[in-house]
C-alpha cells in the first residue's frame, strides 16, 4: 500500500461514510478478487470464498456510518472476512484440503499481518527471479503444473527427499528475500497513519 | 544446539511435505505443535504458506466473477434497484445487437425519413457576415457556397417531397442528384427548382439572377415559369425577366474563389455588387451614369479596391469620415464618388 492509497482510504472512508455508491464500487473493485483469493486460504470451496466476501462487502456498507475515520479498508476488510471464514468452519463440516490444520491459528493473525496476492506480486516476481534455476524448476513444477513431488522427482530424476529440499529452499528464499518488501510496507504504513 | 537445528531442518522438509499434501497424520500433528510453540515458528509457517498460496492460487477470480458479485452485491445493499440486474443483463444483449444492427438500421432510417419526411423540422440557418464567404454541405449531400452578406435556412432532415432552401442574398449550389426529391431555393420574389445540377442564385433584393452552370433549372415567379439551359442568366428585375444567353459563368460564380469579374459594367451595377459583399454604401455623383468599367478584384478589402478604383478610372472615391465611427462600426460606410 502506497502513502497515495493510504490518503485514497481516508478519502473513501470518508465518502463511504456518506453514502457514496461510487467509493462503494471503487473499494469493491480495489478489492474483491484479492478477499477472494485470501479467503481461499482457509476454505478451498470457491463458492463459499465468494459468498464469504459478498457478506463482508454487505456488513462494510451497512456499518459505513459507524466506520472510524482512519479505518484501514483492507484490515477491516480481512478482519470481517476472517471472523466469517471461522464462524463458516465452525458450522460446517466441510471436507477440505486443511481440515487437518488448525485454522484458529491463521484466523487469529491480526489483518496487518496478512498480505494480498496483488501487493506481493511484484516483489514475487523479482523474488523467484533470483532463485537458482534448478530450484525455481521444481518450485514452479509444483505450483504451476500441480505435480506431485513424486512425480517431479520421477521426472527431474532426483530423489523425493531432494525436491523437498528443494521446495523448502525456495520458501524461505522467497520468505526472506519478500521479508525485505514486508519492511517496506510496514514502513509506509506507519507513515501512513503518521499523516 | 545440534538437536534443535536438526529439528528445525526437519521441520522445513515436514512444511514442505504439508504444502504437497505428502505429509503423514504424525508429521501434521508435529507441526501444528512446533507452530504452537511459538509465535516466532507461528509467523514462518504462515509467511511460508502465504507465498506458497500466492504462487498458484486454488481457484483465480475472473472477471466475470467480479462482475456477478458486483450486480450481486450492488442489489443486496439497495443500491440497484431489484431487477436491474436482470434490466443490465438484457440492456448488454441489446447493446451488443444494437452494435451489429447499427449500421443498416441507420441506412433504413435515413431512407425512410427521406421518404416519408416524418420527422421534426428543425431549421438550420446558415449566414456569412460582410466581406466573407462559406461553404457548407447540406443534410441531402448538396454542397452550397454562401457569399457575403447572405443567410440560407432549411430544415435539418431536409425530408418530404422536395428539398426546401430559403435564400437571401447570394448562393452557388452543387445540388446532389435525386430526381424523386426535387431541391427547390425560394427567394423573396421567385423559387428555383432543380434536380442535379450547379447553379448560381443572386437573390440580395428584388431584383433576383439565377446562372445555370450544369444541368437544367426551373426558375418560377407569381406567375410565370422559365426553364433554363446551361450558361443561361436569368435576372428578374421590377417584375419582368430577361434571359441573357452563352454568359461566362465565373463572371457570376467566380465570387467562391474570392474572385470578382466586372465586364464593362456600369458603375451603379458595380457598386451593387460591392454593396451587396461590403457594409457599404455608394454615393454615385449623377454626372458618372452610364460609365462602365471593366477589372477583376480578388480577395482585396474594399480600402484597396477604392484606391484601385481611383487608379484605373478618372473618378475620386471619399469616405464619409462620419458615417464609421467606431461606435457605429455596424452601420454602413458611405463612400461618395465624383468624377476626376
Amino acid at each position: 500500500m502506497t502513502n497515495e492509497e493510504c490518503k485514497n482510504d481516508a478519502l473513501l472512508v470518508a465518502a463511504l461514510k456518506i453514502d457514496s455508491h461510487e467509493a462503494f464500487v471503487k473499494i469493491f473493485h480495489r478489492y474483491y478478487a484479492d478477499l477472494v483469493r485470501f479467503t481461499a486460504r482457509f476454505i478451498p470451496d470457491k463458492n463459499t470464498c465468494e459468498d464469504i466476501v459478498q457478506e463482508a462487502f454487505i456488513k462494510l456498507w451497512t456499518n459505513r456510518k459507524r466506520l472510524e475515520t482512519d479505518t484501514s479498508i483492507s484490515s477491516y476488510l480481512i478482519s470481517l472476512v476472517q471472523n466469517l471464514a471461522l464462524n463458516e468452519l465452525r458450522h460446517t463440516k466441510v471436507k477440505m484440503q486443511y481440515q487437518d490444520m488448525n485454522h484458529e491459528i491463521i484466523l487469529s493473525l491480526s489483518p496487518e499481518e496478512h498480505m494480498f496476492f496483488s501487493e506481493l506480486y511484484g516483489a514475487y516476481e523479482t523474488a523467484l527471479a533470483k532463485l537458482d534455476p534448478e530450484v525455481r524448476e521444481t518450485l514452479l513444477l509444483s505450483r504451476q503444473e500441480k505435480l506431485k513431488y513424486a512425480e517431479i522427482a520421477q521426472r527431474l530424476d532426483i530423489s523425493v527427499r531432494t525436491v523437498e529440499a528443494r521446495i523448502s529452499k525456495a520458501l524461505k528464499f522467497l520468505q526472506h528475500n519478500l521479508q525485505i518488501y514486508r519492511v517496506l510496507l510496514f514502513i509506509t504504513l506507519c507513515a501512513c497513519n503518521f499523516l | 544446539m545440534n538437536h534443535m537445528d536438526n529439528d528445525n531442518m526437519n521441520m522445513d522438509i515436514i512444511i514442505a511435505r504439508y504444502f504437497g499434501g505428502d505429509a503423514t497424520p504424525d508429521e501434521i500433528d508435529r507441526l501444528r505443535k512446533w507452530i504452537e510453540l511459538s509465535s516466532e515458528n507461528k509467523k514462518l509457517f504462515f509467511e511460508q504458506q502465504d507465498i506458497w498460496e500466492a504462487l498458484n492460487p486454488s481457484f483465480e477470480v475472473t472477471d466475470s466473477d467480479i462482475e456477478k458479485a458486483e450486480r450481486k452485491l450492488l442489489i443486496r445493499t439497495g443500491i440497484m434497484p431489484r431487477g436491474f440486474g436482470m434490466m443490465r443483463k438484457l440492456f448488454v444483449f441489446w447493446s451488443r445487437v444494437a452494435a451489429v444492427a447499427i449500421l443498416p438500421l441507420l441506412a433504413v432510417t435515413i431512407y425512410f425519413f427521406h421518404r416519408t419526411g416524418n420527422t421534426v423540422h428543425q431549421e438550420v440557418t446558415l449566414s456569412t457576415d460582410y466581406g466573407c464567404t462559406s461553404k457548407a454541405s447540406l443534410p441531402d449531400g448538396s454542397v452550397v457556397w454562401l457569399n457575403a452578406n447572405s443567410a440560407l435556412v432549411y430544415s435539418q432532415d431536409m425530408g418530404g417531397d422536395s428539398r426546401d432552401v430559403n435564400l437571401h442574398g447570394e448562393a452557388y449550389f452543387d445540388v446532389h442528384a435525386d430526381a424523386s426529391h426535387p431541391f427547390n431555393v425560394h427567394t423573396a420574389n421567385m423559387t428555383v427548382t432543380a434536380i442535379g445540377t450547379e447553379f448560381n442564385v443572386n437573390a440580395y433584393d428584388r431584383n433576383t439572377s439565377v446562372t445555370l452552370v450544369e444541368g437544367k433549372v426551373v426558375a418560377a415567379d407569381a406567375e410565370n415559369s422559365v426553364s433554363l439551359q446551361p450558361g443561361e442568366h436569368l435576372t428578374i428585375r421590377d417584375g419582368k425577366s430577361v434571359i441573357c444567353k452563352d454568359v461566362d459563368p465565373d463572371r457570376y460564380c467566380a465570387w467562391r474563389n474570392g474572385i470578382l469579374i466586372f465586364e464593362d459594367e456600369p458603375i451603379h451595377d458595380i457598386c451593387r455588387r460591392l454593396q451587396q459583399i461590403y457594409n457599404v454604401e455608394f454615393d454615385i455623383d449623377p454626372a458618372l451614369t452610364g460609365y462602365t468599367f471593366r477589372f477583376i478584384l480578388k480577395g482585396e478589402s474594399l480600402t484597396e479596391i477604392m484606391s484601385l478604383f481611383q487608379l484605373t478610372a478618372p473618378v475620386v472615391c471619399i469616405t464619409d469620415s462620419d458615417s464609421h465611427t467606431s461606435d457605429s462600426i455596424s452601420s454602413p460606410q458611405i463612400i461618395h464618388i465624383t468624377p476626376l
